[in-house]
């Protein structure tokens, strides 16, 4: 074998095998080195190993609050402990175990037992929730138990508060464990046992209002005991929401309707800023907030007075003679009739072979000959059966449908009804026969299929109040959504351009309502500009008859007021349910205008009412807000 | 006789078989850890194949060009102006992982300090054979290579990246003595390092005692010991047959960088000492097939050139398992051809390129 000596001498020869042997010298070094490790001392670092076990413990952003326009707190979080159960070794949650953690929790085993089968799908280390808003025997008890049971884990957390519990409720809306079903639909968004809204502004704004949890994957011992921090990804808060309601218009509502069944709301026509709406009876948000139980919840579900519907957006009833206003605008832009256009009205009419009979018709007497002007006054109901055969079933679907009935608002709110507003065709789909000519004699007077919600009614009175300019309801403010990358609906008004003459006819007439005398003289205040329109209806609408089963078929009670009664700022609408006589609703919406005033034009606003209103039970919570200043927050 | 030329079918082998265990092991490694981050578990995977193809296409095409081309002046010192530069750009870059060591392509990182290692390399051969009669002179040799090394280690050392530029030392380090620097020089080296080494090996000692006395649940497991200790914890449970491939619990979040810098602790954890001690078996047979290149080659350039790339593969691949049990301190030196990281994976696999090229040459010398 040829051996080749280097070409140049100089270059030490021994040098690179002296190398090779240094390397290789190494090379025996670490295979020692790693022969004790892993041969020798095995045992050690085995267990070593077993002993290191992580836990991903969530951090809960803090919902964001909800504040009222002047940034009081309408919903607030309160500090509270969740249990944690953590399942990174599966095989010792054995049925025995969890039996005893949910007796000492307080919890049904069954209902634990599904929960941890239903979390098999989780990853290992990331532990479930097994018990909210832990009461102090149960942080006790997990804390006693640490060796016995080293899977629990307590955690602070930021639970949902409603400080005014059952107040704003239905508005507000309340939050809950989200579905398997919102899970499924928005992929990994949601973990069991996040915390979403369920119901109004809670549910329509959840993005707004709901943070980003935050998880501290922690390393734990043998006995559960936290050794220490691996990582932690900060929580993202949840942002505040400011909503265009008054706490002082709510209360004042809320007070004013005193525990009768109905619906308040209040908007600003101008911009649409919708400044109080209460739905009655009410529930308390803060039991669905703490896991409420199977039996409370049928018994809000079952309630007759449906608390948990929101009566302001999901009523859906006929207007009574509220809807006169839609009849009288119907036949002014028609020209079909004058102001002056005359009626004499003997109490009943006959149209198409029936008799309809005035509401007066109960005192045996009509109105006489009315104009225009006293037949909104007097409310009478020949003339306006009168005025709607004149114009007939399609224009007055027409202007319905053009004034706001009929169809949804659009409020920032889930759920909202679009009400009815029959036609001919609608007819003929629906029930498959010709609309009856009588049908359009009732539909005038806002009887018949007409259904509307308190909502849409202040929406329609205060765009024609306005002349025909109609601002989409909303609560929360454009620009502060728009900050949130939301894409809220342009707050650019929908025009339906009225006459000024057809403007000033409606309004001296809804005037008269509550300063001659008229039907709806209840809600006069005196320095106050106040008018507005009453209605009493008879009809139950299909969605509510089941709640009015056992009670009396009383009439539902409207007063839409508004004030100034040119260029309104303010407009509210009442409903009393089974009220009996619009003369209800009346003084309610009075309150609640005089609460705008007092507020907002203090020099124009009488003396504050004091003994008039009533104090009902379980709110004395809520006294010292009224009038507090604005820029306190809820106690 | 004219002699067909052919590359040392081992060497090429070795690193072949390196490059596809790499592959698997930055899977399981990195698997679990990508799938929670980026929501694929296929991330490193992905890039990590994109970059070995890259690399494995550059190591064939180099080792067509015959190592000689390197002696080029005007190849070499552009070459080094080239990576100062990027060096010195790469402080301009945002920070990332708290350090400025990387350019940003799209979804490739590139490194220039592992371009600074073959390029050192090369430089060094190229000067101690323009000098190799006078490799002592410490005016005309020593110093103009002190400049060179000491401007490059220094600019690494402001990303910061300590490995590399004790990876680069080490390097400079044995092609010095291979090309026959006073041994005097060495000594005096040494000695001036003992006062570090002696702390550096006191603290190390030091720290595995701590860390072995972690056994008490009750010290403080999260301080600094923390990673190392985790490190330990995955060579020592891996036992001798290892837990089998994907069944590491120690690279879900205790070991850092498992992907990276520790992955030989994952391959000793899924592998046990067998997959570890062959691991490191082929890395003795890289040092083999490497040096017997060196002692072949018939010129003073391709033996220097020889030398130092397989201390550049083999040394790092050292230092980076004594670092996973240990015995030495620093971090942020890859396991070559193993280890996650685009730039690196290529630029070892050029250097590898070359080294097959000088194989070549080693006529019928059986070592």
């Amino acid at each position: 074998m040829e051996v080749r000596f280097p070409e140049e001498p100089r270059f030490p020869a021994w040098k690179i095998p002296f190398l090779q042997y240094l390397v290789a010298v190494v090379f025996v070094i670490l295979l020692a080195g790693y022969w004790r490790l892993q041969v020798t001392h095995h045992e050690e670092y085995l267990q070593l190993s077993e002993r290191n076990r992580t836990r991903d413990l969530p951090i809960i952003a803090p919902r964001g609050r909800i504040l009222d326009r002047d940034g009081r707190v309408l919903v607030d979080n309160l500090p509270a402990f969740s249990v944690l159960l953590s399942r990174d070794d599966p095989a010792k949650l054995i049925p025995e175990k969890l039996e005893g953690i949910a007796r000492g929790l307080g919890i049904d085993p069954q209902a634990l037992e599904q929960q941890v089968d239903q979390s098999k799908n989780l990853p290992r280390f990331q532990p479930i929730v097994i018990k909210k808003s832990a009461t102090m025997q149960d942080v006790a008890f997990v804390e006693s138990h640490r060796t016995e049971y080293p899977e629990l884990d307590l955690i602070q957390v930021q639970e949902r508060f409603y400080p005014k519990h059952d107040f704003a409720a239905a508005l507000l809306g309340y939050v809950g464990d989200v579905s398997p079903e919102t899970i499924a639909r928005t992929g990994k968004r949601y973990r069991p046992g996040d915390v979403v809204g369920k119901t109004g502004i809670e549910r329509e704004y959840n993005s707004i209002l709901s943070g980003q949890d935050g998880m501290r994957r922690v390393v734990v011992n043998s006995r559960g005991e936290e050794m220490g921090t691996l990582s932690t990804i900060d929580p993202k808060p949840g942002h505040d929401l400011r909503l265009t309601i008054d706490l002082n218009l709510q209360l004042a509502a809320e007070q004013a309707m005193g525990g009768r069944e109905g619906a308040v709301v209040a908007l600003d026509p101008r911009d649409g800023q919708v400044l109080a709406m209460v739905s009655q009876p009410t529930f308390d948000p803060n039991e669905f907030a703490h896991h409420i139980d199977l039996k409370e919840w049928r018994q809000l579900n079952s309630d007759p007075e449906k608390p948990l519907m929101n009566k302001a957006i999901q009523a859906q009833l006929a207007p009574g003679s509220v809807f006169k206003i839609v009849t009288a605008v119907a036949g002014l832009e028609t020209g079909t009739i004058h102001p002056n256009y005359t009626v004499n009205c003997p109490g009943y009419a006959t149209f198409y072979g029936h008799t309809y009979h005035d509401w007066s018709w109960v005192h045996h007497r009509g109105h006489g000959v009315v104009d225009l002007h006293r037949a909104i006054v007097q409310s009478c109901d020949v003339y306006f059966y009168t005025v709607g055969k004149l114009v007939g079933i399609d224009k007055l679907a027409y202007f319905a449908k053009h004034l706001g009935l009929g169809s949804k608002t659009g409020v920032d709110l889930p759920g909202e009804e679009p009400g009815l507003m029959p036609t001919p065709e609608w007819v003929e789909k629906r029930f498959r026969h010709k609309w009856y000519a009588g049908e359009t004699i009732s539909v005038a007077i806002g009887q018949g299929a007409v259904a509307v919600t308190p909502l849409q009614l202040a929406y329609m009175i205060g765009g024609v109040a306005s002349g025909g300019v109609f601002y989409r309801p909303h609560l929360a403010f454009r620009d502060e959504l728009l900050k949130w990358d939301l894409d809220p609906p342009a707050n650019d008004p929908r025009d339906f351009p009225l006459a000024p003459g057809t403007v000033e006819a409606v309004d001296r007439g809804m005037w008269g309502v509550v300063n001659e005398g008229g039907t709806g003289a209840r809600a006069r205040v005196a320095g106050l500009d106040i008018a507005g329109k009453t209605g009493t209806a008879q009809v139950v609408s299909v969605a509510l008859q089941h709640s009015a089963h056992n009670a009396n078929y009383k009439n539902n009670a409207w007063f839409v007021g508004y004030a100034p009664s040119t260029h309104p700022e303010i407009v509210v609408s009442v409903l009393v349910m089974h009220g009996g006589h619009s003369t209800v609703a009346a003084p309610i919406a009075a309150d609640v205008i005089k609460a705008y005033f007092a507020e907002r034009h203090p020099e124009q606003a009488p003396p504050a009412p004091t003994s008039r209103q009533p104090e009902i039970a379980g709110r004395t919570s809520r006294q010292p807000i009224v009038g507090a200043e604005k820029a306190s927050v809820f106690p | 006789m004219a002699r067909k030329l052919e590359s040392d079918l081992i060497l090429f082998g070795a690193i072949l078989v390196l490059v596809i265990f790499g592959l698997v092991m930055v899977f399981s490694a990195s698997a679990v850890m990508a799938s929670e981050r980026y929501g694929s578990s296929y991330y490193f995977l992905l890039r990590q194949g994109i970059w070995a193809a890259l690399g494995i296409l550059a190591m064939v095409a180099v080792m067509n060009i015959d190592y000689r081309q390197w002696r080029n002046p005007r190849f070499i010192f552009p070459a080094l102006a080239l990576l100062w530069i990027l060096l010195v750009a790469v402080y301009l870059t945002p920070r990332w992982h708290e350090t400025h060591r990387w350019f940003h392509m799209g979804p490739l990182n590139f490194q220039p300090s592992e371009l600074a290692k073959i390029l050192i390399v090369i430089f060094f051969a190229y000067f101690l054979d323009r000098r190799r009669n006078s490799v002592n002179d410490i005016r005309h040799t020593l110093l103009p290579l002190g400049l060179v090394t000491g401007l490059t280690v220094v600019l690494i050392l402001k990303e910061p990246d300590l490995g590399t530029s004790l990876a680069i030392c080490l390097i400079c380090a044995a092609m010095l003595f291979a090309a026959g620097l006073h041994l005097r020089y060495f000594a005096g080296a040494t000695a001036a390092a003992v006062p570090l080494l002696y702390v550096v090996i006191f603290h190390v000692a030091y720290r595995h005692n701590r860390l072995l006395g972690f056994l008490h649940p009750e010290s403080d497991p999260l301080g600094k010991g923390f990673q190392m200790l985790q490190s330990l914890i995955a060579v020592g449970s891996g036992g001798i047959l290892g837990a089998g491939l994907m069944e590491g619990h120690q690279k879900l979040f205790f070991l850092p960088e498992p992907q990276t810098d520790f992955i030989y602790a994952v391959i000793s954890e899924e592998w046990g000492f067998i997959g570890a001690a062959l691991v490191l078996v082929v890395f003795a047979v890289i040092l083999w097939r490497g040096l017997r290149a060196a002692i072949c080659c018939s010129d003073h350039f391709g033996k220097l050139l020889a030398v130092g790339i397989t201390v550049l593969l083999v040394g790092q691949a050292l230092v980076n398992m004594s670092v996973v049990i240990g015995l030495l301190p620093t971090k942020g030196i890859p396991l070559p051809f193993i280890s996650y990281g685009g730039s690196s994976l290529l630029m070892n696999l050029i250097a590898a390129g070359v080294l097959l090229n000088i194989s070549q040459h080693a006529t019928g010398v059986v070592f």
